[in-house]
This record gives structure tokens, C-alpha cells and sequence, in this order.
């Protein structure tokens, strides 16, 4: 019973926190360049915003564009289900769920691009672009997730990461090492940040994922943002736990719980150090 | 028509969700084929798997459907034209233009565009574009072992005249170096 408190807790947060994770990277994005950055809770305003506003719909849309936004943000929702956070366990763990994370992240992915060619033809290079760069990054994903997975005997996320939490530091394998440079690599094109994609980019010829989702405006948008967030969070996570799980709490006392959230804070401030670095 | 891709594509759904389905069957004869095989263990995860997943997607889809939208159909930005028309649709070889520029160097593209009339490039009245894509493996190691067996088979037939006379002579003439064979191996 306790254990699925915990679990729907450490959902909701991965869940909640994730626009404030987004905010996080802007912020340290805008600190190594010298300005000063936005507040750190303006996602949530412009998310709200977006909530409040009316969905414009282009003429040519088909009842696929307005469901596109929705089968993204579901997917996503479950895919974060999967991975443990804080605690060892989690919401929606079973054999061979890391099979399920990955194609739920696919389905997402092309319900948007079949919205997107409803659009104008700048949606439409950008869902051909994002069908790119997925049919690319999906083979060296699900590669490096299997290879962890055999390197530790398991098909399910959590049991991995409690594998890896009972080896020792200093104990990694090759494999480890080959398949979480992979994997960070194959991280940055799935959620569509420099260099393979910019978020924050202007200008439609270099856009992937923004051209894609053009057209959208509204509460649909609102959706979009919020579970390209979600992914975010979802995907980093995922990586904490396969390769770097030390400190995720052991047993359910509040106070490992407690230094398990404030090392995950310290942990995440590296990885997204690393990523605004890039830019 | 659509019949038929329709079936189909209710199949792919529900072996996906439910792949147990097909996948026990599909077990029992691998069982009869392989020594000492067994069933998978995933099959036993899917009944407990079912449920789940469709609960979390329904309470999903029931969020997301909760959301107020106040809907507006309008004209959206047709690229400085004066309106969208069905000719700047996104073809599906435009989609998979990215792909085959990433892949040109296994299919190397043979392409063509012709603009007529020639002499005025900027007020073309048709354009006319052709693309053929063979692999690499089919140009290089396929085409040039069938253009061999071709040319051999090709200078074989020159023995098939049609002629009974010819036939004869080919069967009183392998009958003739068999036997020199036969009496040289003795």
C-alpha cells in the first residue's frame, strides 16, 4: 500500500515538475551566456495561458489533427509511469516494459506527424524531418536499452536499475560505458535539443520538432508542450536509473526518500549543465 | 477497399494489444519444432499487462478530453501565397526526402528533372521530375551475377538449332567421350 503511495507520488512528480525542469535548463542556459533568464515558473504561466486560449484549427485539418495532441500527451503520461525516480519501483513496471517505452515514444511521434500533414507544408517537413531523425535514433535506443538489459538479466527497468545499484561504482563494464554514450547521444534526439534540434529556434527552415506542431495552437498546444516536458523528464530519468541509480532510496523511510530527491536535483543540474553547454 | 486494410489493421491493433493471442498458438508448434523449448515467460506478464495499460489510457484519454477547447476554424499561412491548394500538400516523396538524403550514398539516387520550355527556366509550363533508387547491393553483386548467367545462357542457346540431326550427333558424341572416359579411368 505504501508502495504505491510512494509510486503515484514520485509520478505525479516526474509528472508536475516537468515544465520546471524545462525552466531549470533555460535558466542555466541563460546564466553561461550573462542574461539573466526568465523566471523558473514561466512554463507554467505559459502553459496555463495556452489552457485558457482558444484551439485554431487550419481549414484542412481532419478529426487526426486534433487527435494527435491528445495520443501524445497519453503516451507520454504512460511512458513516465515506467521509470523509477526516487524509490526503486514503479507505477507501470512488468517484463520487457523498456520494449513498451520505446514504441509508446514512436506512437506519440507519428500520431503528431500524421496531425502535422494536415497542416501547411512547413508542418509537413518538419514531421518528415522528426520521422528522420526517429528512424535514426530508434535502432542505437532500443539497442543500447537491450544491452543493458542483458548485461543485467533483466527485461524490466526498475529490476535494472536495482541491479545496477548493487554492483559497485568502480565495477563498470565496457558495456555500461559504450551503451550510456549512446544512449545520451540518442537522448538528445529524442527530445529534440542542440545539436540536433532547437527548441528555442526562430526561424522555420532549421526547425524539426517546432515546424512540426506549427499549426497547433491553443490547449492543443498547451498539450504538446507539456508532454514534450514530460518526454524530457521521462527520458533523463531513465537514464539516471539504468547507469547512475546510487542514491535512489533503498527502503521506504522519509528520510532516505528525502536524500534521494536532493541528490536527483544535484544530479539533474550536471546533466542539463552538460546540455545548455552544448548550445 | 477500405475494407480489407481495414481488417487488417484492426488484426495489427488487437495482436498488439493483446499478442498473447496469436502468440500461444505460435508457441505450442515452436514447442513441437525446438528440443526442450518451452514457452516464453513474457506470455505469462501479458494477461497482468492488459488491464493495466488499458486503464492508464483511458483515465489518459479522459483527462485530456476533460480540457476545455473553444475550437476556430481558420485560414492558416499558405507560405506568402495567396491561399493554400491541395498542389502544396506534402507528397510522400517529399516525407521521405530527409531518409534518402541520409541514405544516398547506399541508394544512389538516379534523378531527372526536366523543365520545359528549355529556354525560359523561370516561367517553366511543365516540370517533369524521375527518380529511380536501386541499392547498392543490387547494382554491385545482383545485377552484374544475372548479367553473367545471361550472357552465358546466351551463347548456350547457339547449340539448341531445332535441328534432330544436330541432336543425335550431341547424344553419338557424349556417348563416344563417355566411354573414352570410362576406358581411360579403367
Amino acid at each position: 500500500m505504501t508502495t504505491i503511495a510512494v509510486n503515484v507520488l514520485q509520478y505525479l512528480v516526474l509528472v508536475l515538475s516537468a515544465p520546471l525542469l524545462r525552466a531549470l535548463i533555460a535558466r542555466i542556459k541563460a546564466t553561461l551566456q550573462r542574461r539573466q533568464g526568465s523566471n523558473l515558473w514561466r512554463p507554467y504561466a505559459d502553459l496555463l495561458k495556452l489552457f485558457r486560449k482558444e484551439d485554431l484549427v487550419p481549414p484542412t485539418a481532419s478529426p487526426l489533427f486534433r487527435l494527435a495532441p491528445t495520443v501524445l500527451t497519453v503516451s507520454t503520461l504512460v511512458t513516465a509511469a515506467m521509470v523509477p525516480t526516487v524509490y526503486q519501483s514503479a507505477l507501470l513496471g512488468f517484463a520487457g516494459d523498456f520494449i513498451v517505452l520505446v514504441y509508446l515514444f514512436a506512437l506519440g511521434r507519428f500520431f503528431m506527424g500524421l496531425g502535422a500533414l494536415d497542416g501547411s507544408s512547413f508542418a509537413g517537413m518538419g514531421a518528415s524531418r522528426e520521422a528522420m531523425v526517429s528512424a535514426l535514433a530508434e535502432a542505437p535506443l532500443f539497442l543500447g536499452l537491450v544491452a543493458v538489459a542483458i548485461l543485467a538479466r533483466q527485461g524490466n527497468i526498475v529490476e535494472i536499475a536495482r541491479w545496477t545499484l548493487s554492483q559497485n561504482f568502480f565495477d563498470v563494464s565496457a558495456v555500461h560505458a559504450v551503451a550510456f554514450v549512446a544512449l545520451a547521444i540518442v537522448a538528445i534526439a529524442e527530445t529534440g535539443r542542440m545539436p540536433v534540434d532547437n527548441p528555442t529556434t526562430h526561424l522555420e527552415l532549421t526547425m524539426i520538432h517546432e515546424a512540426m506542431v506549427l499549426e497547433y495552437s491553443g490547449p492543443s498546444l498547451a498539450l504538446i508542450e507539456w508532454a514534450q516536458a514530460i518526454k524530457l523528464s521521462t527520458v533523463l530519468s531513465l537514464l539516471i536509473s539504468l547507469f547512475a541509480p546510487w542514491g535512489m532510496a533503498p527502503n521506504l523511510a522519509l528520510s532516505s526518500l528525502a536524500a534521494r530527491g536532493g541528490s536527483s536535483s544535484l544530479r539533474r543540474e550536471p546533466d542539463n549543465n552538460g546540455d545548455a553547454h552544448d548550445r | 477497399m477500405r475494407f480489407a486494410t481495414g481488417v487488417l489493421a484492426l488484426a495489427c491493433a488487437s495482436v498488439g494489444v493483446y499478442p498473447a493471442l496469436l502468440l500461444r498458438p505460435l508457441s505450442l508448434v515452436a514447442n513441437g519444432l525446438i528440443p526442450y523449448g518451452n514457452a516464453p515467460q513474457e506470455l505469462s506478464v501479458l494477461p497482468k499487462l492488459l488491464p493495466i495499460l488499458s486503464l492508464c489510457v483511458l483515465g489518459a484519454v479522459l483527462i485530456a478530453l476533460a480540457i476545455p477547447r473553444v475550437i476556430r476554424v481558420t485560414a492558416i499561412w499558405a507560405c506568402g501565397l495567396p491561399q493554400i491548394s491541395p498542389r502544396m500538400e506534402y507528397t510522400a516523396t517529399a516525407f521521405s526526402k530527409p531518409l534518402r538524403s541520409v541514405f544516398a550514398t547506399v541508394y544512389k539516387a538516379d534523378r531527372k528533372i526536366e523543365v520545359l520550355p528549355a529556354d525560359q527556366p523561370y516561367f517553366p509550363v511543365t516540370v517533369s521530375y524521375r527518380s529511380v533508387r536501386t541499392t547498392s547491393f543490387e547494382r554491385s553483386l545482383y545485377r552484374p551475377a544475372v548479367d553473367a548467367i545471361v550472357a552465358a545462357a546466351n551463347q548456350i542457346r547457339r547449340l539448341h538449332t531445332g535441328n534432330v540431326q544436330m541432336y543425335l550427333l550431341y547424344i553419338f558424341l557424349t556417348l563416344v567421350s563417355l566411354l573414352v572416359v570410362v576406358k581411360a579411368l579403367q
